[in-house]
């Protein structure tokens, strides 16, 4: 999750070309990281301490950790502790993009420190963000005060990486201009401590990919059981919301799910929240 | 064995049927709202009924109440994706025995069929 939202970040501002950031993407699954790269970001070693202990390595053929803790840069418990950050997301990704050349690990570092103050993130918010945890990252980029419109939209990329893909981030909300027609698009309203009208909606393309997904099965066309498929997918959603409110002690009730086509939704007050997914866009809408 | 599966979503019913044959031999009813439901219920008798709460002409609550009507022994289980305090009380003061959260869990479908069918 880490990737997208600041892979985004980059791409924004012009720290990474669109190219360069597909090509991080695909390589970042096969990259390994490097125990030096993590002893450098947990600040156990500096630079050229990795660059002496590299050197011994190639003298005694043993493993990075065990000359490290042989010499006396690394404690045994240090060396648990970065061994345990391997799977690291941020890091991976510091160590393809800086590996690929398209940036060096103070730029990338710099970057990461302008991108916690853009997003207002405290050190703690932050590695939580780099942990997966996204929740300060979407209420920062959807920017409402309303606590139940931040929790439904941090719910909704939940559910996306939950039943569709882990592939996701989100823009900034975009308010409708009511001239807006969309050729599928499913939504509910939901009552009770207060009024929000929820939808979605995305390309045929997208539509079918994104059933097929949260139906377990290949479809290959917009036809009934996809639309229901569409359906049933917010329907849930906005039933683990209302558990989840529920438990808060607020009180919400869906009214029954539908589909409109060539519909335009109007309203002062509906914006739409772009999510952006490797199937392809899909765009929430919503009351706020 | 019967069991009705009562769901206005085309995918969830054919979820749950695939899910319920795995677990043995079953005869599977299905139903898209609750006045059908309350009408294949009185036909068949089904051992089991799997409901959902939000559905178009009648919803799962009043189809259960209806179904209680007729057949006080009736077991009906709530599969919904609203399982709110609220709902959860409405729907065992109407007569449910028991109800199951959305997404359904194979191994929570395979208890609750082997708590209320005994076959299995």
């Amino acid at each position: 999750m880490f990737t997208q939202f600041f892979g985004q970040f980059l791409l924004n501002n012009d720290l990474i070309s669109a190219g360069e950031l597909n090509i991080v993407f695909q390589s970042i699954k096969s990259t390994r990281l490097r125990l030096g790269m993590i002893a450098i970001d947990k600040g156990f070693l500096t630079p050229s301490q990795v660059v002496v202990i590299n050197g011994l390595q190639k003298k005694h053929d043993k493993r990075f950790g065990e000359i490290a803790v042989e010499f006396g840069y690394l404690t045994e418990e240090n060396l648990e502790i970065i061994l345990n950050m391997q799977q690291s997301e941020h890091l991976k990704m510091a160590q393809t993009i800086v590996d690929l050349g398209y940036m060096t690990l103070e730029e990338f570092a710099e970057a990461m420190n302008t991108y916690k103050k853009q997003h207002g993130l405290s050190d703690e918010s932050f590695d939580e963000l780099k942990n997966g945890k996204v929740d300060e990252v979407i209420y920062n980029i959807i920017r409402t005060e309303d606590h139940v419109i931040k929790e439904y939209v941090t719910l909704f990329y939940k559910n996306i990486i939950r039943f569709i893909t882990n592939d996701v981030y989100i823009s900034e909300p975009e308010k409708l201009s009511g001239d807006e027609h969309y050729n599928y698009l499913f939504e509910q309203k939901i009552k009770g401590n207060q009024e929000i009208y929820t939808a979605y909606t995305a390309n045929e393309k997208v539509l079918v990919l994104f059933s097929s997904k949260y139906a377990g099965e290949t479809l290959e066309v917009i036809n009934e059981f996809t639309i229901d498929v569409c359906k049933e997918f917010l329907n849930l959603h906005n039933g683990l919301f209302a558990v989840n409110m529920s438990d808060k002690d607020l009180k919400f009730d869906l009214e029954i799910q539908s589909h409109k086509e060539n519909f335009a939704p109007v309203g002062d007050n509906l914006y739409k929240i772009p999510f952006h997914t490797d199937l392809g866009d899909i765009c929430l809408i919503l009351s706020m | 064995m019967k069991i009705l599966i009562c769901d206005d979503s085309t995918m969830i019913r054919r979820q749950l049927t695939n899910m319920i044959f795995e677990l043995g031999d079953f005869e599977i009813l299905e139903a898209s709202n609750g006045s059908s439901a309350i009408d294949i219920y009185k036909e068949n008798k089904p051992s089991l009924v799997f409901m959902d709460i939000i559905m178009p002409e009648l919803d799962g609550i009043g189809a259960v109440n209806g179904i209680i009507a007729f057949d006080k022994m009736a077991k009906v289980v709530m599969l919904s994706s609203v399982g709110t305090k609220d709902n959860l009380s409405k729907a065992l003061k109407a007569g449910a025995v028991d109800f199951i959260q959305k997404p359904v869990e194979a191994d929570i479908l395979e208890r609750t069929i082997g708590k209320y069918c005994k076959e299995v």
